[in-house]
């Protein structure tokens, strides 16, 4: 049972399903793993992309969006989450920035499901086309 | 600007008192009789040089649309909405006050003779950090180094030809945009990440936008924050307009999510010379409105041509290597972005819901004759919808008029 219970808990480790909620649904993501550029920046090395189970391409940071609810104190609850890199973008917005050793979709989906919090999910990086 | 506005208003002040004193003035006040017949101020936009081939803004009826075929009714009634307004409103006696429109676009030729003089803000939000707390926001584009929102070298710009369909002013140089007097926000945005976009959409309300002109879309759709961000400006009062895109597709097939979908953005759709949705348009139920954008006869701006122009092609006369003819619903876009200004310099309360309701029962049911376009609302008015050609196209001066309760 003792060795049972260690390989349930070591397979959720290794093979734990990444998704985030975005519209009110949970997308679940597969990471693309690239060979780096040695050209790329710093900042562009952070990057990293993921396939979505319906084929599209996402690309983001170690960084998430987060829309707050009105009258919500989001800022406490951050901090209990053990959140301290989050900076307000406009009134309800916070951008929020983890640590190298917090994982995206585990603070994605915590603070999701915050009471305090309308949206949130990675910060996007796209690409604009212009028309 | 505004001494130029006063001197307008004080000499029509001057005309009235002229008028009355020789016993004219008078005349029917029953708006149902009005007429869309161009009774403007000429000099408004005959002074420009390039007016000539101006299809899109009002007929011309010259050898350039007899020689190419242009509808007489492709155009948007133009001059008729300048009668009434150029994108200024009145806060006090004497006083007036011009609709701001933010552009968030590619880059900018900040120099550019036609619009300069109209610029009142930018920033370059490519290098934002993302890091920065509300008022951190105006700090990082009151340094000046992230007020260059030009292109490197000086090359062709997409949101310098955008700049010029809103707020080309009237100075007798290039063309007239939709707007003339309108005052405008240039944000400059290529590579992007949501806090970024957020970031330049809270910059543009900063800055007093009432009008966030978007000829762009984003690959995918919008983001989930981004859709809220839109929401949350339009509930504020800013009316967000979207093209449409440029790949002929239905929009409404479930593998097409675009930016000009959300029910919260005006989205639309492009006209072209033939006075019918441009081939490349795109389409569907989630359309608004279409305006001329090209398509057999482009659409003249300012944009420097790198390869072919249609004056090269058709020689026409313009020597001002400024200038060219382009196709896209990037340049409708602008278009109604100009319009909706007007409408706000006639009454600067209309909520973004009027605006959208005016400029759809107010459009022109273009090709009506040969397509059929269903009662949504089964109401009676002019809210019939087609799903290529959206609920029809602009029709700015009796838009304008309904926004002053005129028409």
């Amino acid at each position: 049972m003792k060795y049972q219970l260690f390989f349930l808990l070591l397979t959720n480790l290794l093979f734990a399903e990444k998704y985030y909620y975005e519209f009110g649904k949970k997308v679940y993501v597969d990471e693309i793993l690239k060979t780096q550029t040695k050209n790329l920046s710093t900042d562009d090395k952070e990057i990293k992309e993921y396939k979505t189970r319906d084929d599209k391409i996402v690309k983001f940071k170690n960084e998430i969006i987060a829309q707050c609810k009105k009258d919500k104190n989001c800022e406490d609850d951050f901090v209990i989450l053990g959140i301290t890199n989050f900076y307000k973008i406009s009134k309800y917005f916070y951008h929020i920035k983890l640590n190298s050793d917090q994982d995206i979709f585990e603070f994605s989906q915590k603070i999701k499901e915050l009471d305090s919090i309308k949206v949130a999910h990675p910060n996007f990086i796209k690409e604009r086309v212009y028309r | 600007m505004i001494s130029k506005i006063k001197i307008k208003y004080l000499l029509l002040i001057i005309f009235t008192i002229f008028l009355t004193a020789c016993g004219g003035g008078g005349g029917s006040s029953d708006t149902t009789e009005t007429s869309f017949v161009d009774t403007s101020d000429p000099t408004l936009f005959d002074n420009e040089p390039y007016t000539q081939y101006a299809w899109h803004f009002s007929e011309k009826g010259n050898d350039f649309s007899i020689n190419y075929n242009i509808d007489p009714d492709s155009h948007i009634n133009m001059i008729g909405a300048w009668d009434l307004s150029t994108g200024v409103y009145k806060v006090g006696p004497l006083i007036d006050q011009a609709v701001k429109v933010a552009i968030i676009d590619d880059n900018f030729n900040v120099n550019h003779e036609d619009f300069k003089e109209n610029i009142i803000a930018q920033c370059n939000f490519n290098n934002y950090t993302g890091t920065t707390s509300n008022a951190d926001i105006s700090a990082h584009c009151n340094n000046i180094l992230n007020q260059d929102v030009s292109p490197i070298n000086n090359e062709s710009s997409h949101g310098t030809a955008v700049t010029n369909f809103v707020a080309a002013a009237s100075n007798s140089k290039g063309l007239i945009g939709a707007a003339p007097d309108a005052q405008i926000i240039l944000i400059k945005q290529s590579l992007i990440s949501d806090t970024k976009t957020t970031a330049a959409f809270e910059y543009a309300k900063l800055m007093g936008a009432k009008v966030i002109n978007c000829s762009w879309g984003t690959p995918g759709g919008p983001s989930a924050a981004v859709s809220a961000k839109i929401t949350e400006l339009k509930a504020e009062g800013i009316n967000i307009v979207f093209a449409a895109g440029n790949d002929n597709v239905d929009l409404d097939d479930p593998s097409e999510i675009d930016d000009s979908e959300l029910e919260t953005v005006i989205g639309v759709g492009s006209t072209n010379s033939a006075n019918d949705r441009s081939s490349f348009s795109n389409y569907g139920s989630q359309m608004d409105i279409i305006a001329p954008g090209g398509g057999i006869i482009g659409v003249l701006s300012a944009f420097v041509p790198n390869v072919d122009t249609y004056a090269v092609i058709y020689g026409l006369d313009i020597d001002n290597l400024n200038y060219s003819f382009i196709h896209g619903t990037s340049f409708s876009t602008p278009i109604t972005s100009g319009v909706i200004a007007l409408m706000l310099g006639v009454n600067p309360d209309l909520t973004p819901d009027e605006i959208r309701t005016i400029l759809i029962e107010t459009a022109d049911k273009i090709n009506s004759d040969t397509v059929s376009y269903i009662d949504l609302v089964g109401d009676g008015t002019n809210s019939t919808f087609n799903t290529q050609r959206a609920y029809g196209k602009i029709n700015a001066a009796k838009a304008i008029l309904r926004a002053k309760n005129e028409y």
